[in-house]
């Protein structure tokens, strides 16, 4: 078994509140898995309990093949990089970085190599003298990411480490971070409640809702076959049509929603007629035609236009089905084959999808 | 009309300070700026048959200074400032270390418990020590009617043991109450930061947490020994004479020996020492919350 941490069964409460109920995940060596999910789905939690913070009510955590359940914090070979960098403000950049292996007893030259070395690699060998109050926020990061990474764990956690930069910051930082893990071949966990963040930088991706995994899989798995309709909302948009399987005819589901209209699915698993469903349908994965047009590809149903927003690289424009529901499309600009800035409310228009982009879930 | 305007665009912007801050500065003034300027005055003057003659010299220093008698009493008073500083320091942190980290739902209580005794009258809590101590005090009376020993034990009052113990006891809360402040703001991240990388319990005492308190330590530090250093009631009540201090000659030079300027003249050094105590103390301070903050 080649896991670096692997977790089995492992449940934590606080209170009333399960924060953790039932993780059972497993991190290979080198690997970069990101823990995805809404505020308060225990993904913290998680990580506390692999860095010792919290011990599990029930389950077995593993690192590198040993149980460490009655392992204290300081005797883990993990390490963390925290939210709030924590970086200690009495000592200089250089004493932060140098403290783990000083508390470890290693000679004061090896240190001072060790140090300059990982100062160089966050690019900051000019501030090693530095206070951390003297430091800009990214900086500060990546003393952070220093301090963590000199003294080589088997696996590196990071929780949100990138939520308090700003958005151009943070993309650079990404794939900063990505490289130096390549690069050192450390497994990381990461946690993050950005979905886009997670696609960028992970190897996996482990959805949380309400402290449980509800989907573990590659980035492309969980944006193109998401497991349910939590998966489906939660990472990218998506529209959801509500309505009821009508017809199963080999290879394609016919869905009926609320307002009539009939939709069509492919048949991934077995659903029966007259079930529940909720039709999933990314806003990207559809085209507009004009009302009257009937030679676009795939199915196409009737609906009217609501409005458009433009935001730049994309635009997003909104349509009603005749039962009222909202339905959203997105595409580039000069990707629409009608003109959309002719279009008034109120105007017919046709909502085509290749049959095989859209999903059906069983209705929560 | 534009000197008119600007004199009453003045009066507007001086006038929320003046009636704020007025009267505390006026009560400063009054009651603390003018009677230290009037002992000064007087530390310069001498006395010939119990009137104060206005008469510059210095003699009363070259006394203070140059007598041994004095020298040894401010020596004293100063050496007994330092040993109840730290003594006092051990009790006062490990009793904040307990009251911020370890005892949890108890550390209200306990912050409770260990100022209390501020409430109550310093005398009394001087005055108790004597009951304690004394040749038919408390201790004396268990270990005579034990038999432990047969005779009341004579050392433990009446000396500069007894006026420590008293001081470190009057003193604990002074020197507690900066300490448990500063803890109490140390973020637990840094406790944090420092077990996941590897410091065991008392490496992260040693290296996070007693600098990131040092704030504390020296404001408690300054506290306790300028308050035990300039102290009468407890060597009044439980010195005896091995045990005399400085402020009670000074009290004896204003009462008994009525000698105003030679007893202003031991005030002023008495200041003097003080403040360059605190002057230092808020010099390490600063360096120290420099390093912190
Ligand atoms: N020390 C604690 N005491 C009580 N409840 C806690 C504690 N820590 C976490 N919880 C609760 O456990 C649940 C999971 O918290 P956790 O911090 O793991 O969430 P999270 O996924 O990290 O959320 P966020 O994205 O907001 O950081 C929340 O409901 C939270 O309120
Ligand atoms: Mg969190």
């Amino acid at each position: 078994m080649d896991a670096v941490v692997s977790l089995a069964g492992v449940t934590k409460a606080f209170g009333r509140i399960r924060a953790v109920a039932g993780v059972t995940l497993s991190i290979a060596e080198g690997e970069f898995v990101t823990l995805l999910g809404p505020s308060g789905c225990g993904k913290t939690t998680t990580l506390r309990l692999i860095s010792g913070f919290e011990t599990a009510d029930a389950g077995d955590i593993f690192i590198a093949g040993r149980r460490v359940n009655d392992v204290p914090p300081y005797r883990r070979d993990v390490n963390t990089v925290f939210q709030s960098y924590a970086l200690f403000p009495h000592l200089s950049v250089a004493e932060n970085v140098g403290y783990g292996l000083s508390v470890k007893g290693v000679a004061r030259a090896a240190i001072r190599g060790k140090v300059a070395e990982f100062l160089a690699r966050v690019g900051l060998t000019d501030k090693a003298k530095a206070m951390p109050r003297q430091l800009s926020g990214g900086q500060m990061q990546r003393v952070a990411l220093a301090r963590a990474l000199i003294n080589e764990p088997k696996v590196l956690l990071l929780d949100e480490p990138l939520s308090a930069l700003d958005a151009k910051l943070r993309q650079s930082m990404q794939i900063e971070l990505k490289h130096m893990q390549r690069n050192l071949g450390i497994a990381f966990i990461y946690v993050t409640h950005d979905q886009e963040e997670a696609m960028v930088l992970s190897d996996r991706i482990a959805v949380m809702n309400e402290g449980r995994i509800v989907q573990l899989g590659t980035p492309e798995d969980i944006f193109e076959r998401p497991g349910d309709v939590f998966v489906a909302a939660f990472v990218g948009d998506n529209n959801f049509v509500p309505g009821t399987v009508a017809r199963i005819d080999g290879s394609t589901v016919e869905i009926v929603d609320f307002g009539g209209t009939v939709w069509k699915a492919p048949l991934t698993r077995p659903v029966a007629v007259g079930r529940p469903v909720v039709l999933a349908l990314r806003p990207q994965a559809i085209s507009l035609d004009a009302g009257s047009d009937s030679n676009g590809r795939g199915h196409r149903v009737a609906a009217t236009f609501r409005e458009t927003i433009y935001v730049g690289t994309t635009v997003r424009i909104t349509v009603a089905l005749p039962g009222g529901h909202l339905v959203e499309v997105q595409g580039a600009p000069a990707g629409f084959r009608i003109d959309y800035r002719a279009l008034r409310p109120g105007d017919p228009v046709a909502v085509g999808y290749p049959t095989e982009a859209a999903l059906v879930f069983d209705r929560p | 009309m534009t000197r008119r305007a600007d004199t009453s665009v003045v009066l507007r912007r001086w006038r929320g300070p003046v009636l704020v801050f007025g009267p505390p500065f006026l009560f400063v003034l009054a009651f603390l700026v003018y009677p230290y300027l009037t002992v000064f005055e007087n530390s310069f003057y001498r006395v010939a048959d119990y009137v104060v003659v206005r008469d510059f010299n210095f003699d009363n220093f070259e006394r203070a200074i140059g007598g041994e008698l004095y020298r040894r009493v401010l020596y004293v008073s100063a050496r007994i400032g330092v040993i109840v500083t730290l003594i006092t320091l051990p009790l006062a942190y490990l009793l904040a270390y307990y009251a911020a980290f370890v005892a949890r739902r108890w550390r209200h209580l306990l912050y409770f418990l260990v100022v209390t005794p501020l409430w109550t009258s310093f005398l009394l809590r001087v005055y108790v020590w004597k009951l304690i101590l004394g040749r038919t005090g408390l201790v004396n009376n268990v270990l005579t009617s034990t038999g432990a020993v047969d005779e009341p034990l004579s050392f433990l009052i009446y000396n500069q043991f007894s006026v420590c113990l008293t001081l470190v006891y009057i003193l604990l809360p002074f020197f507690f109450l900066p300490i448990y402040t500063s803890l109490e703001k140390i973020d637990p991240a840094y406790l944090e930061a420092s077990a996941d990388l590897g410091a065991p319990p008392l490496r992260t005492l040693i290296r996070v947490i007693v600098p990131l308190s040092m704030p504390g330590v020296i404001t408690g530090a300054i506290f306790t020994f300028c308050l035990s250093f300039g102290d009468f009631v407890a060597p009044a009540l439980v010195g005896g004479p091995g045990g005399l201090m400085v402020s009670n000659v000074i009290i004896s030079q204003f009462g008994a020996a009525f000698d105003w300027p030679f007893g202003s003249a031991l005030a002023v050094l008495v200041l003097i020492i003080v403040l360059a105590v605190i002057a230092l103390g808020s010099l390490a301070e600063k360096k120290s919350a420099g390093a912190v903050a």
